[in-house]
């Protein structure tokens, strides 16, 4: 099975081979551009979830290049980002950008709108499986189907009207934390 | 009108990119209906609130993932146990001591500790890509030693490459010579790379002044791409 079958299967968890085995070679290369241990660790971090949402997407293929050699690319491009950000670093415009060529296109910060900020703040006070269910669907993007054998529902059917009632209380929870805000 | 479970279904199908030519066209026709523009907007936010919200949890998975897993359960400690734990220890520590201390920061083992291969950045290597069109950076990154030494150094590129093989294969003598002369031109791409290299270099020929003397360098200029590291390895020497 390729890693991104394996990722399909059981989610960010067969990622760990990588990240374990990784990890201290990304941590003191990146020594070049800082010292400062946890921001390599934060670019580290970074670069795991951006190839995870780059296998999630079905854009990897692992006949072109290694895992070793993307997670290298986009964790420095987000080091560099960040160490100009805040004046660390002198570099060229182009370093950092090498992700670029291979068609990859990357999303460190997410900003949420008012009313994101809320969805957000409501899935934080669902169930844990209702949480799990919408994360599987919505960032995971597992199919129905793929849910059902995950989480061991009976059917399909069972998974949809699940989901159908995990979102309701979502918009419930959400209905209450603004009547209680005004 | 509200909308139907049918609608929910096109609804999550655009969201993953997946109507099919038919439901397009449905698609933009239920898009005249308010209801169906205002669930679509929800779920569009609750996507990248989730998405938010899953990152979130991969960060917290990746914290787990670093800290030491913990032990087995734990064993009732008497005190014949506990002597030999402590004898076990002295052993150790006192054989770790011996070892630290004949291991001191030589040059040897700096140079081990802060080594590593130059990345290519410039092309790297693709899968499947013919050995036979390699360039230098490629056949450097393959660790082809031997085809690199065979690439005459015309320009700035291979002469660097030329150098960091010479550095691979022990030629240290040869690799000072190149990394110095590459060092010295600051007009040259690869000269802050060349005099870290050079510094390197220095350790591996078990002479720690010179290298101490370009590492000193280095660092007396702020914005150089290796002053973090020369700084680190300069702490040590």
């Amino acid at each position: 099975m390729n890693l991104v079958e394996q990722i399909k299967k059981i989610g960010p968890d067969a990622l760990k081979p990588i990240y374990l085995g990784y990890k201290p070679t990304f941590i003191k290369s990146m020594l070049r551009y800082t010292k400062d241990l946890d921001l390599r660790i934060d670019a580290f971090h970074e670069a795991m979830v951006s190839f995870y949402e780059y296998c999630l997407d079905g854009k990897y293929d692992e006949n072109k290049s290694s895992p070793k050699t993307l997670i290298y690319l986009m964790g420095r491009a987000y080091l560099l980002n960040r160490l100009k950000k805040e004046n660390k670093i002198t570099a060229r415009e182009e370093d950092g950008l090498e992700y670029l060529q291979k068609g990859i296109n990357l999303h460190f910060d997410i900003t949420l709108d008012s009313y994101e900020v809320q969805i957000h703040q409501a899935l934080q006070n669902l169930g844990e499986k209702c949480r799990e269910l919408i994360h599987l669907f919505y960032y995971h993007n597992y199919s129905i189907d793929a849910i059902m054998h995950r989480l061991n529902y009976k059917n399909e059917n069972v998974v949809s009207s699940h989901k159908a009632r995990c979102i309701s209380q979502l918009k419930q929870i959400m209905q209450s934390n603004k009547n209680a805000s005004n | 009108m509200p909308v139907t479970e049918q609608d929910l279904d096109l609804i999550e199908k655009h969201l993953r990119d997946q109507l099919q030519e038919n439901e397009k066209i449905l698609f933009r026709e239920k898009m005249q209906n308010s209801a169906f523009q205002e669930e679509l907007q929800f779920r569009q936010k609750l996507k990248k609130a989730a998405m938010h919200s899953g990152r979130e949890e991969l960060h917290r998975k990746f914290e787990e993932w670093d800290k030491v897993e913990p032990t087995g359960n734990q064993t009732r400690f008497t005190r014949s146990w506990l002597n030999r734990a402590a004898a076990i220890i002295l052993i150790f520590a006192t054989a770790t001591v011996i070892f630290w201390v004949l291991n001191l920061n030589t040059p040897g083992k700096l140079y081990r500790e802060f080594y590593e291969p130059y990345a290519n950045l410039l092309d790297p290597l693709q899968k499947g890509s013919s050995p036979q069109s390699a360039s230098i950076s490629q056949l450097y990154e393959q660790k082809r030693y031997q085809a690199v030494l065979e690439r005459s150094p015309q320009d700035s590129l291979r002469l660097f490459y030329f150098g960091l093989t010479k550095l691979e294969v022990k030629e240290t003598t040869d690799a000072i010579e190149i990394l110095e002369q590459i060092s010295k031109a600051p007009e040259n791409r690869f000269s802050q790379a060349a005099s870290w290299y050079l510094a390197l270099a220095y350790l591996q020929d078990g002479n720690k002044d010179a290298s101490k003397k370009v590492l000193n360098s280095i660092c007396g200029q702020p914005n150089h791409s290796f002053k973090d590291a020369a700084t680190e390895l300069l702490s040590k020497l």
